[in-house]
């Protein structure tokens, strides 16, 4: 294995057994991943800050060790792209936003980080984000499979960097949807931990009762790996999981109405192999979604108004240069009524209970929905049109994630194939908090059988 | 309660003199909007009857 071939296409436990029996060294490794960000992010613009020469010593440091014997685990020597939401000690976490343009290097690594780098990872540098994690554009940032496109969002910039091979795993965060969305948009994996799995110390809040952080990767098995070390699981075995056996939910109404063209009949497709793969697919609604993803949204709104104030206090200018939706959040969000915000914590309660009452009550494993409802769209037009129906990307592309940050369970957000419009598709597995293995197994056997991860965005992708 | 109806119309302007009164000055068209999507979202959280309040005022057993 030599040079920038290496990537895209190799996955974490290859690199770790290249590794491991000498074919591969991580600082090999890391060059071929700072090389993929040369080549790729004139165009795709998913990158903050490179740390190019702190990434090569700790690659460094991390074959030296290796080669002593001393082996941190899954991620040693694998690079690792961390969102700009999350603190880097000794880099700046600048959110996004002009309001931090000038803020001080962080001085330690948000925990996150800090069990990432014990793991032995190479932390190449911070990924784009939405300004303040609050939205699912994510410029500059462009998709691979077309960089005309956007990438989704907000952790737009580490699901480009997974995706073109610029980094093996990376992190982002979940509040709306914010891992998912993008990870559907462009076309790899993405985990949302159930909520309170990780401490969320170090990071920019948006919606404290809402953000989640998890991996995202090219591969299923990329992001168990990841989850596994970050969590400090034992790590699951990569055989071919059986469905044999296994209910899965597949919500229809909400989750199937309003889709964009030709996409229910990828998501049908989907389900076919799981069914294919010995699941029983059973099509269940979800009656309560809706008033879900409401629950979800007023404390959204609300907690977004708090965690932003102290950035604007007192001070129009800096109001002025949030981007338009934020300045309106911000000032909307601190007049919603403390009774609507009440009755969303009220409602969140009975909706989680309600949600495990529902996979017992069905006995499922699992609840299996498209991620997006559309495509990604036009960075210059970024509206979801079909036919006649328009809709906002901020309203539409959150639909079907953000019911499941209301209930906080875990979601695995998998690729499932590609439109007529030529750009990738998602769907998402939403379980019970405490079975990701669940989880993980579904994603691994689908992915396998269907095959979509083998098909890689273009080397070196064209202007938008 | 619906978005354009006249309790909605009458809360969401209620809102909008409120956000006038700010020392901050945003898109009155853009903050239409959020209210607007904020009130669907009160409704379909208050239009649920099973959805319970918890009283912090719970009676202490004597």
């Amino acid at each position: 294995m030599t040079g920038s071939s290496l990537v895209p296409g190799l996955t974490v436990r290859q690199a770790g057994a290249a590794f491991r029996d000498g074919a591969l060294d991580p600082v090999e490794l890391t060059r071929a991943c700072l090389d993929r960000i040369a080549a790729t992010d004139g165009v795709l613009r998913s990158w903050v800050v490179v740390d190019a020469e702190g990434a090569i010593s700790q690659a460094e440091n991390a074959g030296r060790e290796l080669r002593r014997g001393i082996d941190r685990g899954p991620l040693h020597g694998i690079p690792a792209a961390v969102k700009d939401i999350i603190d880097v000690a000794g880099l700046p976490t600048r959110c996004g936003s002009s309001l931090l343009s000038e803020v001080a290097p962080a001085r330690d690594d948000a925990p996150i980080v800090a069990r990432l780098r014990a793991a032995g990872a190479v932390i190449l540098g911070k990924t784009v984000t939405q300004e303040f994690a609050a939205g699912a554009l994510s410029p500059p940032a462009r998709n691979p499979w077309d960089a005309s496109r956007i990438p989704g969002g907000s952790s737009g910039g580490s699901a480009v960097a997974v995706a073109v091979g610029a980094s093996l795993v990376a992190l982002g965060s979940d509040t709306g949807g914010s891992i998912r969305i993008p990870a559907a948009a462009v076309g790899v994996a993405g985990f949302k931990p159930a909520y309170g799995w990780f401490d969320l110390q170090g990071v920019h809040p948006l919606a404290p009762s809402l953000d989640t952080l998890g991996p995202l990767g090219r591969t299923v098995d990329d992001v168990a790996v990841a989850y596994a070390v970050l969590r400090d699981r034992p790590l699951a075995s990569d055989d071919r999981p059986s469905l044999a056996g296994m209910r899965l939910g597949v919500p229809i109404g909400y989750f199937r109405d309003r889709l964009q063209t030709g996409l229910d009949t990828v998501f049908a497709e989907a389900v076919r192999v799981l069914r294919e793969l010995g699941a029983t697919a059973v099509e269940i609604d979800w009656e309560e979604a809706e008033v879900a993803r409401a629950c979800a949204f007023v404390l959204n709104r609300v907690e977004t108004a708090r965690c932003l104030w102290p950035h604007v206090a007192g001070n129009p200018d800096r109001l002025g240069r949030l981007n338009p939706d934020l300045r309106v959040r911000v000032v909307g969000g601190r007049l919603v009524p403390a009774v609507l915000y009440l009755e969303a914590l009220a409602a969140r309660e009975r909706l989680r209970d309600a949600m495990l009452a529902y996979l017992k009550t069905h006995r499922l494993a699992a609840v299996v929905t498209p991620t997006l409802p559309a495509t990604a769209v036009s960075a210059a037009d970024p509206v979801i049109r079909d036919g006649d129906r328009e809709e906002s990307v901020g309203v539409g592309y959150t639909r079907l994630t953000m019911p499941f940050n209301a209930t906080g369970q875990p979601v695995l957000a998998v690729p499932c194939g590609f439109a007529a419009d030529g750009l990738p598709v998602g769907l998402q597995i939403a379980g019970r908090p405490g079975d990701e293995a669940t989880l993980f197994a579904v994603g691994m056997a689908y992915e396998r059988a269907a095959g979509w991860t083998r098909r890689l965005p273009p080397a070196v992708p064209a202007e938008g | 309660m619906t978005a354009g109806t006249p309790d909605s119309d009458q809360m969401t302007g209620d809102l909008l003199k409120l956000a006038r009164t700010s020392e901050f000055d945003v898109d009155a068209e853009a903050l239409h909007r959020y209210f607007e999507e904020l009130l669907e979202a009160a409704t379909l959280l208050g239009a649920d009857e099973s959805t319970t309040v918890p009283t912090p005022f719970h009676p202490v057993a004597p």
